[in-house]
């Protein structure tokens, strides 16, 4: 959280991607092509209750870990391209990092994506829901390390 | 109902008010706190009397033109699945379609960009979702006020976002 920016580095060249799409549709199919780079997926055999993510219009499972190396490591999936693909967004911004950091990022980089601005609030509610159970799974997680 | 309490206190549920205790009307009355819809009887009497200067045969058929036309329009689009059967004589104005690839509140949300809003997901009725084998699905709903113009931009747009979105 460098450089005025509330989101890791790597995150950086999606956000300026998003950011410079023409309109809604261009980020919406966006998301759709990183639904299906999700670089660390929650395979459908392992989505149950336990993971579920509530308050998403659609099903959205999240799982959260740390590696060998004590690092944080976000695995998701959902039913709808659209979630997915913030899921992905997500992982790639909070896999790898300590899970004190995760704890404490910020949602802003969806703002910046201009992602929750296209999303209806319903969506946007269920992204923040998302987000808001991979922190708390971070700072549970943080206590481990 | 006679055993029932008040849920909420308020004017026209009162029968008299003092200092030592109230008592309320008997019936349904005593459930009906406040100032009645007023406002909703008189719109809902000027939406009767709207309806009633048209043609009910007519309007079905209007209706029943412009689905029977959609659903054959969507059901050529490739990947898209018509469920029910829209060009019955005795069927509504709605068109319930999914897409195989596009999941049905992605394909709402992108419909929505064109201007199109349709219903999602299983309508309330989960039993025929099951008996059907599918999760969900989309549904255009036309009425009296809706023009084959709308219908020909609809379907131009949902051509638009399959070839846009849909695996290929």
């Amino acid at each position: 959280m460098d450089d005025g920016r509330s989101w890791p580095e790597q995150l950086d060249s999606i956000v300026e991607e998003f950011s410079s799409c023409f309109d809604s549709m261009e980020r919406y199919e966006l998301l759709f092509q990183y639904a299906k780079r999700n670089p660390s997926p929650l395979p459908v055999e392992e989505w149950d209750d336990g993971n579920q993510v509530h308050g998403c219009q659609s099903r959205a499972h999240v799982s959260c870990d740390l590696d060998e190396e004590g690092q944080f490591v976000l695995r998701g999936g959902a039913d709808a391209q659209i979630v997915q693909g913030l899921i992905a967004v997500t992982a790639i911004a909070v896999n790898g990092m300590s899970p004190s950091y995760v704890a404490a990022m910020s949602p802003e980089f969806a703002d910046s994506m201009g992602i929750r601005s296209s999303l209806t609030p319903s969506r946007a509610n269920g992204f923040l829901n998302m987000f808001k159970r991979v922190q708390e799974e971070a700072s549970s997680l943080s206590g481990r390390t | 109902m006679e055993q029932m309490a008040p849920f909420m206190t308020g004017g026209s549920m009162i029968k008299t008010v003092s200092v030592e205790g109230s008592t309320f009307q008997e019936g349904h009355a005593m459930l009906e706190t406040g100032t009645p819809r007023i406002a909703e009887a008189i719109g809902w009497g000027a939406a009767v009397e709207w309806l009633d200067r048209h043609d009910m045969k007519e309007i079905h058929s209007h209706i029943n033109r412009i689905a029977s036309w959609t659903a054959e329009q969507i059901s050529e689009i490739d990947g898209i699945t018509v469920y029910g059967d829209p060009t019955r004589g005795d069927s509504s104005g709605a068109v319930s379609f999914l897409h195989e690839s596009i999941q049905s509140q992605d394909l709402a949300l992108l419909l929505d960009e064109g201007g199109f809003a349709v219903r999602t997901g299983h309508h309330c009725a989960q039993p025929l979702m099951d008996a059907l084998g599918v999760p969900s699905t989309n549904r255009a709903s036309f009425w009296l006020y809706n023009t084959m113009d709308e219908a020909e931009a609809f379907v131009e747009h949902l051509r638009y976002v399959v070839d846009r979105f849909s695996d290929k």
